[in-house]
């Protein structure tokens, strides 16, 4: 997997690459209508990811998106997370854009104690400067669980009795930080950097800060 | 055709049935308070889960657990000690395992483990039935450093202490040992194991969730190549979320000395590491034990830090020999 992760980015890095947060700036004036995106991240673990988005029709530039991230480790592929997202920007002045991307999640996590297969649905909202060769901008994301699919390995064992099948909202979590990427050659490096609350803002996560290292190549 | 399964499909989502996570039972066994059946002690002001094997005025022999928020299961093959003439007392500690849940505001408006020593007090207070019957402590890992936190106040009421791993009996050196034992692999599935699921509990308080939560947490310090040596998964009844951190802040805030009058203890002392633990090797055994006067330091081989569980039949060996000298 890392090895994989590895060649992607390398090959990404000789193309034309955008920020992983669609630069609006840009896209009022050229007329793309793909991308695809690799990144790296700390989300709750290590995290290598994927994504393509399409535009879709209207006068205001819509991304629909479809992300897909699985943590390192040995079992490949036990953990992951696929988001549907929708990418639009609200408003703009200039260079200043501020923009959200609603999204519908479905995951999946795996380990000697339980499997989880889970639904959630998430929000994004960006604000901030999308220049010729930078970006600077705040980010805010809540992410709400809906439902969650229980099936316990070690624990039932331990306890005969626990239940398995579907629970409701189990919680949700916040995302407060910022982005900044930086365009040289045709190719931008993007960075984001912040950190993550549980809803109510005591029960948070072990790891309390996330990063994200993003590429996308459009077209 | 795609408008009927997209139907079908949301009535099958609708139709399946959903629980509250939180409902006492579902994803965590009910506690004494909730089941009546289990066994159970009223103690200083709260409700424990103990269970006793014995003859009840033979030498008492208390198990101390791990943890904190650990629970008294791993532990239980130490009732085979009771054919040997010794009343074996197991209970987890306040708001572990399957004693009663408490609030966090129990532990946070008081000196934690002062509570948890005053808990012991009675315990024992409970089932010594003449001043002449001889008490003895094992403790394991945080156990350890309960008991021994008992000792260094209560001399007079020990007649002998076997301590398995404790991570220290200071702040301080307890966040050393910590910070060596809980060695993180950015890349491993250990981690992903442990905290991957915290993006789906997130910020519910009730404690149902929080010890569900918690338990996926054992798949770390249990995973293959883990540093503490351990052979895989052992049993637990719950994770005492609020009670682990409750007391780590208590510690943090507030620190702890548990080798003050240590030196009034002339007995020996029965102080155990395991050969695996990469984390606790004879070095540090022997640090950790040095307030304690006389001290005898036995390696167990072949485990690692859940020797009460994986390596019993090694600690029943030393331990049964050293109680016997003590009897």
């Amino acid at each position: 997997m890392k090895f994989l992760l590895i060649g992607i980015l390398t090959i990404l890095s000789f193309v034309k690459l955008y920020s992983q947060d669609l630069n609006w700036w840009q896209l009022r004036d050229q007329q793309q209508n793909h991308f695809i995106a690799a990144k790296f991240s700390a989300d709750y673990g290590t995290v290598a990811g994927l994504s393509y988005g399409q535009r879709l029709p209207g006068k205001v530039s819509t991304f629909l998106a479809a992300d897909f991230s699985s943590p390192f480790g040995k079992d490949l592929l036990d953990d992951w997370k696929i988001r549907l997202s929708i990418q639009r920007e609200l408003w703009h002045s200039g260079h200043l854009s501020f923009g959200v991307k609603p999204g519908l999640i479905i995951r999946r996590f795996d380990s000697n104690i339980a499997r989880l297969f889970n639904t959630g649905l998430d929000l994004t909202a960006t604000l901030g400067y999308y220049g010729v060769k930078w970006t600077l901008a705040a980010d805010a994301q809540y992410d709400q669980t809906l439902m969650t699919n229980v099936k316990h390995h070690s624990l039932q064992e331990f306890y005969p009795g626990i239940y398995n099948g579907w629970i409701g909202i189990t919680g949700g979590n916040f995302k407060f930080g910022g982005q900044v990427a930086y365009y040289f050659g045709g190719n931008v490096v993007s960075l984001k950097l912040g950190k993550a609350f549980a809803k109510n803002f005591q029960d948070n996560p072990t790891l309390p800060f996330y990063f994200d290292l993003g590429f996308v190549k459009m077209w | 055709m795609n408008r009927l399964l997209i139907f079908t499909f949301l009535i099958s989502l609708l139709s399946c049935k959903v629980e509250d996570p939180a409902t006492p039972g579902l994803l965590v066994p009910k506690t004494v308070d909730q089941d009546p059946t289990l066994p159970q002690l009223s103690i200083n002001g709260t409700l424990l889960h103990v269970e006793t094997y014995g003859k009840a005025t033979d030498p008492i022999l208390v198990m101390v657990h791990g943890g904190p928020g650990g629970d008294f299961r791993s532990l239980l093959a130490a009732k085979s000690l009771a054919s040997k003439g010794y009343f074996v007392v197991f209970y987890d500690q306040r708001g572990t395992g399957l004693s009663q849940r408490v609030s966090r505001k129990v532990f946070e408006g008081a000196d934690a483990i002062q509570l948890m020593i005053d808990d012991l007090e009675k315990l024992i207070a409970h089932f010594q039935v003449s001043p002449i019957q001889k008490v003895f402590l094992m403790g394991h890992s945080w156990g350890a450093m309960l008991a021994t936190a008992f000792v260094n106040q209560h001399p007079e009421k020990i007649s002998g202490v076997i301590l398995a791993e404790p991570g220290g009996f200071t702040w301080t050196q307890t966040s050393e040992y910590l910070s060596r034992s809980n060695e993180i692999k950015l890349f491993s599935e250990a981690l992903n194991n442990a905290v991957y699921p915290e993006q789906f509990f997130a910020g519910r308080n009730e404690h149902e969730i929080l010890d569900y939560k918690a338990s996926f947490f054992s798949s770390f310090e249990n995973a293959p190549g883990n540093t503490i040596g351990n052979a895989g998964q052992y049993p637990f009844w719950r994770s005492g979320a609020v009670a682990f951190s409750a007391l780590i802040d208590n510690a943090e805030k507030r620190g702890f000395d548990f080798t003050t009058h240590l030196k009034q203890y002339p007995t020996k002392i029965l102080f155990l590491y395991s050969e695996m633990n990469r984390a606790y090797q004879l070095d540090w055994a022997k640090k950790v034990s040095a307030p304690y006067p006389n001290v005898q330091i036995e390696e167990i081989k072949g485990s690692g830090h859940e020797m009460l569980y994986f390596g019993w039949d090694n600690v029943y060996t030393k331990s049964l020999t050293y109680l016997n000298g003590l009897k």
